[in-house]
């Protein structure tokens, strides 16, 4: 059956949805009678760096078929805040408002320009004027901003007077009636003061008057290094306050850069006292107290002995030092040492140093006392901690333990202690200077000399060889000797031509004459006579030569016989006799 | 009138008293130099030490001076520099019993004993040049003893001398080749990093080998060496490639 009630679920559901979008756009078409508008505007004008602002682009009576196009210049950070619409009806007259929210932060001082926001309202297009905004930097925020209400630093110092050397504590406060971020840590200077670093925070909630105030005290140790009426501070320190930004549905914080700063504090800081300093007092402030030790207490003399003393207390644990030894007799290292602090600032807590000492002869019967010195500040004196001196038996060293080094190869590692703590110290003298040369062998120099007496040993084998050549030719021999012989006897002759001695004069010349035709002729010498003259002919000498001699033969034969001759006969006879013997010898003969 | 020579003789005598001059005088500023570096070495300036004596040694070395060096940089926490420069102390010195304990002093604090055999030991325990001195000494005997021989050859034969002679200058000449085959053909490295990276090949990109550390003081064999990186091995037989800013040649 057709009629109104003969339509389906589904066509009744489609026409109350177009009867609800007819009316809506009634009501739209009505509002769009009024004044359609497009603001724009920051929630303010003038901000800080890194101080956020709202930008907030608004429809009125307009709905955006786009989000606003907005071109941003460099320098600002932008979050999309989330978008809103609101429904006003004043005296029958309806606006409707559609809102879209920007977060804004400057990451740089000065002045930004938005020169352009538009959107589209289906083919409309629509604009907002340009847009302003100043930012000035961070540190410029006036002092009765009410920011600083929020948060702000105090310096706590709980002793208003210590002494030069002395190691206090000190307390930088920071409040914070807000929610804060990017807590930097205090800067705190003070001149004639020295400052360990400030440690971790600690947290806990303080209530001022009607304002609960969380608080980070943050504690460091100080040192004041020169006296007087110091002035410590201010701290300051830099962080974020977050602070909710109202009407925002995620409940977001806007973050605004603070710098905070204390008030400075004075200090009166007392020079420690001449009277009654000790003489090895080296500058500890503070409470301590003493134990020594020290073992073994029977050696032999160079062997070690370790003292263990452990300071204790309350000051500058750290930079405790172990007291100076003056013990003659003995040889010190630089002791060792280890350090464990209690409390938070270290202000507290041991020192334990090993000291080793070696006694040197065996005539030491003890350990000296050891003292140590140092300034309490509370009971405003010096005071000396002593262990008294320790009986120490030394006996002498065995000889074996100390032994040369040689070139034998034993090494000296073998005497070293084996419990040696330390390095040697420095040589005190240069000792001789030289450049860095290649070794001995590469040096050309060198293998010259090296040349030497093996050209002394070459010589010597030639001068054997020859020796023995000589000794196994007994012909050449002889003939050296005959050289030597004529050589040495025409000599004499001349002699006795001057005294004009006849007779050994002719025996001379007639024994040389033998001597020389005996080696030619290799026969004995005293067999010769002019006979032999025939086989020197045999052997080829010239006939002038053979006639020199027979002349030669007879002056000696006539020489028994004749009268006295004068030395120009005899000195003519030596020229002959030395001209026909150097004749002889040239000649050439069968070896 | 003086002669030339007269004059001649003159230059010479002031030249030669005006080098000795020069030279007591040059010797007197290198004492001072040294001084120096002793003085801020006892003040505890170890890096200013360090710088004074390297300073001193562009004049040229002495043993002295190198194991100063070595103390300094010993002191400064350079333990790689400090057993380097040991080293070259002991090739000046090779039996300076102080140089010896701090070496050995030094390497201990690396974690290594002794480096070297007993061999190795016993041969270094003469420098080069006096291994070079004996042999030639033994040598030189020798060849004297057997040239005497030869120009007047004694009536009773002695052999065992020359023999013996003639034994020495051959272990003379032995353990002076041994002793320049040890020198030059294990040359060390010494690492002067606080840890030294060692890789598979001599390229950033290779594997580093996670199992050989090559700290500070460490000595290796060098192997080889190409563009910036050097090839070591250790006493384990590992072997690897670090930079060779990584570690010190001794020469």
């Amino acid at each position: 059956m057709d009629g109104f009630f003969s339509h389906s679920k589904t066509e009744w559901r489609t026409a109350a949805t177009r009867f609800i979008h007819a009316w809506l756009g009634l009501v739209g078409l009505t509002a769009d009678i009024h004044a359609a508008e497009m603001t724009a505007r920051f929630d303010r004008n003038t901000t800080y760096l890194n101080e956020s602002v709202t930008l907030s682009v608004e429809f009125e009576n307009v709905r955006p078929t786009s989000s606003p196009i907005i071109s941003w210049p460099s320098g600002l950070r932008v979050a999309n805040a989330g978008n809103s619409q609101q429904f006003r009806s004043v005296n029958g007259r309806t606006t409707h408002t559609f809102i879209y929210k920007y977060l804004v932060t400057p990451l740089k001082e000065g002045e930004f320009t938005i020169r352009s926001i538009r959107a589209k309202s289906g083919n409309r297009s629509l604009s907002a004027g340009s847009l302003k905004l100043k930012v000035l930097p961070a540190n410029r925020r006036p002092k009765d901003d009410p920011m600083s209400n929020y948060a702000f630093l105090k310096l706590v110092l709980k002793k208003k007077q210590v002494y030069v050397g002395e190691v206090f504590p000190l307390e930088v406060r920071l409040y914070h009636a807000t929610d804060v971020d990017d807590i930097q840590y205090p800067k705190l200077d003070g001149e004639g003061f020295t400052m360990g670093s400030f440690i971790k925070p600690e947290k806990h909630l303080t209530q001022i008057g009607n304002t609960r105030y969380g608080v980070y005290t943050f504690k460091r140790a100080a040192t004041a290094i020169k006296a007087g009426k110091l002035a410590l501070g201010p701290a300051t320190t830099d962080l974020m306050l977050l602070q909710q930004i109202p009407g925002d549905f995620f409940r977001r914080n806007r973050r605004i850069p603070v710098s905070l700063k204390s008030d400075i504090t004075n200090l009166e800081v007392l020079p420690l006292p001449s009277a009654g300093r000790p003489a090895d007092f080296s500058g500890a402030v503070g409470q301590f107290a003493m134990v020594a030790s020290a073992a073994p207490l029977e050696v032999k003399a160079g062997d070690p002995i370790t003292v263990k003393l452990t300071l204790s207390g309350s000051g500058p644990i750290e930079s405790l030092g172990f007291p100076k030894l003056n013990w003659p007799g003995f040889k010190s290292y630089d002791p060792s040492a280890e350090t464990r602090t209690t409390g938070p600032l270290g202000l507290s807590g041991s020192k334990v140093f090993e000291q080793v000492v070696i006694p040197e002869d065996n005539s030491i019967t003890e350990l000296p006392e050891l003292r140590f010195s140092f300034f309490d500040p509370q009971r405003r004196q010096y005071r000396t901690l002593t262990k008294t001196a320790l009986p120490l038996k030394v006996t002498p060293a065995e000889k074996s333990d100390a032994s040369p080094a040689t070139l034998s190869g034993v090494e000296p590692d073998e005497n070293e202690p084996q419990d040696r703590v330390d390095i040697v110290n420095i040589k005190v003298r240069l000792g001789s200077i030289s450049h860095l040369a290649p070794p001995l062998f590469l040096r050309p120099w060198f293998w010259g000399l090296q040349a030497v007496p093996f050209a002394l040993w070459a010589a010597a084998v030639v001068i054997r060889k020859r020796r023995d050549a000589l000794a196994n030719n007994p012909r050449i021999a002889r003939r050296r000797r005959v050289d030597r012989e004529v050589r040495d006897g025409l000599e004499h002759l001349k002699t006795l031509t001057e005294s004009g001695q006849t007779e050994p004069f002719f025996a001379g010349v007639s024994r040389l004459l033998q001597e020389q035709i005996g080696e030619r002729l290799d026969q004995p010498a005293g067999g010769i006579t002019a006979g032999s003259l025939e086989d020197l002919a045999r052997l080829g000498t010239a006939d002038e030569t053979l006639e020199q001699l027979r002349e030669l033969f007879a002056a000696c034969d006539q020489a028994r016989y004749a009268l006295q001759q004068s030395p120009g006969q005899l000195t003519a006879i030596v020229i002959q006799l030395e001209e026909t013997l150097a004749t002889l010898r040239q000649m050439e003969v069968p070896h | 009138m003086r002669s030339v020579s007269d004059w001649t003789g003159r230059f010479l005598a002031c030249s030669a008293a005006l080098f000795l001059c020069l030279g007591t005088a040059a010797a007197k500023d290198l004492e001072k130099a040294f001084e120096e570096g002793n003085r801020l070495y006892e003040q505890g300036r170890y890096e200013e030490a360090v710088m004074a004596y390297r300073a001193l040694s562009t004049n040229g070395i002495s043993a002295p001076l190198l194991f100063n060096l070595g103390n300094a940089h010993f002191r400064a926490g350079q333990l790689g520099l400090s057993i380097y420069s040991y080293h070259r102390a002991l090739q000046l010195r090779p039996r300076d019993p102080d140089t010896k304990a701090n070496l050995r002093f030094a390497r201990k604090q690396v974690g290594e004993e002794s480096a070297a055999g007993f061999w190795d030991r016993w041969i270094r325990g003469l420098s080069l040049n006096e291994w070079t001195a004996l042999a030639s000494a033994g040598l030189t005997a020798w060849l004297l003893l057997l040239t005497v021989r030869q120009l007047r050859p004694a009536p009773k034969n002695t052999p065992g001398w020359t023999t013996r002679l003639a034994g020495i200058a051959t272990i003379g000449l032995s353990f002076l080749a041994l002793a320049a085959w040890v020198n030059s053909s294990s040359q060390t490295a010494v690492i002067i990093v606080p840890e030294a990276v060692v890789r598979n090949g001599p390229l950033e990109e290779s594997p580093e080998l996670i199992d050989f550390k090559a700290l500070d003081g460490t000595e290796l064999s060098l192997l080889d060496q190409k563009d910036g990186w050097v090839q070591v091995t250790d006493r384990q037989a590992r072997r690897g490639w670090t930079q060779k800013n990584n570690t010190i040649l001794l020469p």
